[in-house]
């Protein structure tokens, strides 16, 4: 499967919604410091943005481990094994994005797994900000692109 | 008469008021509008069987909600001012 | 420990003590949370004839039990206290992330009593809760309070006043991720008196329900059904409240400059969300869980009212537009900008304002009084009195105390819009029959959203009734005010009720908490906090329910409602029968034996 979570940021309006169903998806709770996912907020310049693992193909996180507790899946979904994990947060560090955390509660690492492959998060966004799709399927974004184009030097509607 | 519209509806019609010789019910000059704006206008603004309003629509006439008056059987003459809305609010 | 934490902070500002206490598990059985559990902290702690800014007025931060999880807008809390401008309980219920992260912190409120000699703000992390000198945030605007506190302590969520809350402005507002407001009845200036500037939490617990799959259950539900209504599903979001401009004037019930000249405004389109969308709307914003957006981040890009901030909302709108004859949405935009950045309330300021136009037109008000010539239709003069009242300068000083305090000063009390002092917003009683026994007898004074019957008045939502008869209204208001008091509590948005009804509300309630209870006995909680808050008042000493001359006396000159007065005594001895009340609409000793009182 090739989907991905897509995000679109002018779309995310800060409800943080994704947090709370991520936590609770994973842990029971609502806490949003136990969710995957982190709504990025500035205010003074009208964004926000939703981040999480983006599942690198060279997952720093995964060479990083000395335990090889990170493997990529047949989906291409990068998990933790919890089993061979030893909390040694070398991952925390290693990852670039900031996307693996610690949690003081459960007292291990965790990041994003896509839920098994229906992430909440976009299950549960309101405003789309969050999808999962296959990118090539659903080419929204060439298609707006396109669209400009065809209004512009298209003939209208011959048929 | 007049006819007004209001938020989403204006950017079907792209006028947000609207002069036409007065039909004799509200259920002529929605028949009307549907005809002049076609599908995106007329599927919000009447049900799908065309007998009724569409059911997230508003329409007043004169201020009064067509509930209140005669529904879509309201009289109407060249001096009424029909308003049309979907269906919004706040608080 | 399910839905509510179990746990409550009690400081006292004077003594410089903070405890920590069990919470009262029957009050919150019984009264649920947020308005209705903190009312019911409030009263039975508090003496009825308090004096709102001294010392002995406490003031109460109560999230709900529901504040915090992924219930269909789940992100609001309560502030209550004896309101200043009213004297009655004063209750403002806010959004934003504030209430959710109080519940991550581990807990249901907070009560302040007493009085701190010195400026000072509340930090609370987790579990380290203390008094810190605030002396040098002391002054400083809601903006810069909530940037300060968070560059020096980092990702914590700001609940603050601004300098009008300090120097007891009667409607100052205790704001919220700046934009966002506890906003009517002088709270913020109940804070101001005990020299508390700001609360600072940070919390990173969790918030747990009693039953998760039937609770996720009931939410999927609401979501899906918020989703799916035109209201809560695109309308709010794309528009926001603003979009009522029109049909509320189109429906002659926009109140025009104070009320004087009919409730028709020619001009009322140029105020509108519609306007507002293709003019200063930046984007729609989201509280905590919401799925709603009703937010307008909103941005004025140059010109004399240039300002970048959120809002304005409909009642705001209309109390700087309509209410004060002006057309210029720029300078609404600005005017309602500068109420969230000095912390007050823009419906009393505006209708203040209003208040003072018709006094000054009508050579009450001397212009020297006011330092220039006032008059309807000024758009500059709604900015600079914002001003003044913010920085508490010259006229800014009368106008601080609103409306009623300042038409009685200058011979004409009957010229407040108001209802126990407060002003009654943005929708004529004249023209929509039942708000007119809404602004009545509403247990805070003039206020439109406790039993908001614009909706099936207006706008057919659930039902469709007739805004101009009088049968039947009684009913409808006392249900929408026993279910308004139930959402208030329960932590989550009024605007969910759009598109859910009792069911979905007392299921997400249900399962969060893990109760038996059926709709009906979730929905007397509401019933309760309502008769809890009017027996509040009684003993207060709050004025009688009536509406101004104005309303009751002088007939609408024009529009569908035209020849119309707001025909209050109609109504009114049927709701005071429907609530179980007497002749005087005193609750009986029945009533509130029933209510368990």
């Amino acid at each position: 499967m090739a989907k991905q979570l897509i995000i679109k940021p002018e779309k995310c309006m800060s409800c943080r919604t994704c947090e709370i169903m991520c936590s609770f998806r994973h842990t029971q709770q609502f806490n949003p410091r136990l969710s995957a996912v982190t709504v990025m907020d500035y205010e003074s310049a009208a964004v926000s943005i939703p981040v999480m693992c983006l599942q690198c193909e060279d997952a720093c996180c995964e060479k990083v481990c000395p335990v090889h507790a990170i493997s990529r899946n047949a989906d291409g979904t990068v998990l933790i094994n919890q089993d061979k994990c030893i909390t040694c947060k070398m991952c925390v560090s290693a990852c670039p994005l900031g996307n693996i955390s610690f949690s003081p509660i459960t007292r291990q690492v965790f990041k994003c797994d896509l839920c098994g492959g229906d992430p909440m998060c976009a299950k549960f966004c309101p405003t789309g900000a969050i999808t999962f799709v296959d990118p090539a399927e659903s080419a929204d974004r060439k298609k707006a692109v396109a669209e400009s184009f065809k209004e512009v030097f298209g003939e209208g509607d011959l048929a | 008469m007049k006819v007004r519209f209001f938020a989403t509806y204006r950017d079907i019609t792209h006028v947000s008021e609207l002069e036409v010789p007065a039909p004799k019910s509200v259920r002529g000059l929605l028949l009307l509008l549907s005809e002049r704006y076609g599908p995106d206008l007329r599927d919000k603004i009447l049900s799908p069987d065309r007998s009724a309003l569409g059911r997230d629509a508003i329409v007043l006439v004169n201020g009064r909600h067509i509930f209140h008056l005669d529904g879509l059987d309201t009289p109407l003459d060249e001096s009424s001012t029909v308003a049309i809305f979907p269906l919004i609010a706040g608080g | 420990m399910n839905a509510w934490t179990g746990t409550i902070l009690r400081v006292d500002l004077a003594a410089k003590t903070i405890k920590k206490e069990p919470l009262n598990m029957k009050d919150a059985h019984d009264y649920v949370g947020a308005r209705g559990l903190g009312t019911k902290y409030f009263c039975d702690e508090v003496d009825p004839l308090v004096d709102p800014l001294s010392p002995d007025n406490k003031l109460i931060f109560m999230t709900g039990p529901l504040t915090g999880t992924a219930a269909g807008c789940g992100g609001r809390y309560e502030v209550v206290a004896k309101a200043p401008l009213t004297g009655t309980i004063g209750a403002a219920n806010s959004g934003g992330h504030f209430g959710p992260e109080l519940k991550f912190a581990g807990y249901d409120g907070i009560i302040i009593e007493n009085a701190s000699e010195t400026p000072v703000y509340l930090y609370v992390n987790d579990d380290a809760v203390e008094l810190r000198d605030a002396s040098d945030l002391w002054g400083k605007t809601v903006y810069d309070t909530t940037d300060t506190l968070q560059e020096a302590l980092g990702n914590f969520k700001i609940s603050c006043i601004g300098p009008t809350g300090e120097k007891l402005c009667l409607y100052a507002g205790v704001m919220n991720e700046k934009h966002r407001a506890a906003g009517r009845g002088g709270l913020g200036a109940v804070m101001g008196s005990k020299k508390l500037k700001a609360i600072a939490v940070r919390g990173t617990g969790s918030v747990t329900v009693a039953r998760p799959e039937k609770f996720m259950e009931a939410v999927i539900d609401a979501r899906a059904k918020l989703k799916a209504h035109p209201v809560t599903g695109t309308g709010l979001g794309a528009l926001g409240t603003e979009v009522l401009v029109n049909i509320i004037n189109e429906s002659g019930a926009l109140p025009l400059r104070n009320w004087r000249d009919g409730s028709v405004f020619d001009k009322a389109d140029d105020t509108s969300g519609e306007t507002l969308s293709k003019t200063y709307l930046v984007k729609s914003k989201g509280c905590f869980g919401c799925p709603i957006a009703c937010g307008r981040v909103t941005n004025v890009p140059d010109g004399p009212f240039k300002s970048f901030g959120e809002g304005p909302e409909y009642e705001a709108g209309w109390s700087y537009g309509a209410d004060c004859g002006v057309n210029d949405l720029a300078a609404i935009v600005h005017a309602n900008h500068l109420c969230n950045e000095y912390g007050m309330d823009p419906i009393t300021l505006g209708s203040t304002i209003a208040c003072a136009m018709e006094l000054s037109e009508m050579g009450a008000l001397p212009e020297s009084d006011v330092g220039f010539k006032l008059r309807f239709g000024d758009a500059q003069a709604i900015v600079d009195l914002t001003e003044a009242v913010g920085k508490n300068e010259g006229f800014g000083k009368e106008l601080a105390k609103g409306s009623y305090r300042l038409a009685e000063k200058y011979g004409h009390p009957e010229l407040s819009m108001s209802v126990k002092k407060q002003e009654m917003p943005a929708y004529d009683g004249r023209a929509v029959q039942g708000m007119a026994l809404e602004y009545a007898t509403s247990n805070r004074g003039g206020c439109h959203v406790r039993g908001y019957l614009t909706s099936p008045e207006i706008l057919g939502v659930p039902v469709k009734t007739d805004p101009l008869v009088t049968e039947g209204k009684a009913a409808l208001l006392k249900l929408f005010q026993d279910l308004t008091s139930l959402v208030d509590a329960s932590g989550t948005c009024l605007f969910t009720t759009f598109a859910l009804g009792l069911p979905e509300i007392a299921a997400e309630y249900r399962e969060a908490v893990g109760s038996d209870e059926t709709d009906e006995e979730i929905l007397l909680k509401g019933e309760r906090i309502w008769n809890l808050e009017k027996r509040f008042n009684i003993a207060a000493g709050v004025e009688k329910d009536t509406l101004p001359p104005r309303l009751l006396r002088e007939k609408l000159p024009s529009g569908p409602a035209k020849g119309r007065v707001a025909e209050l005594y109609t109504m009114l001895e049927e709701y005071y029968t429907l609530r179980g009340w007497d002749k005087e609409g005193v609750p009986t000793q029945d009533k509130l034996s029933q209510l368990g009182i």
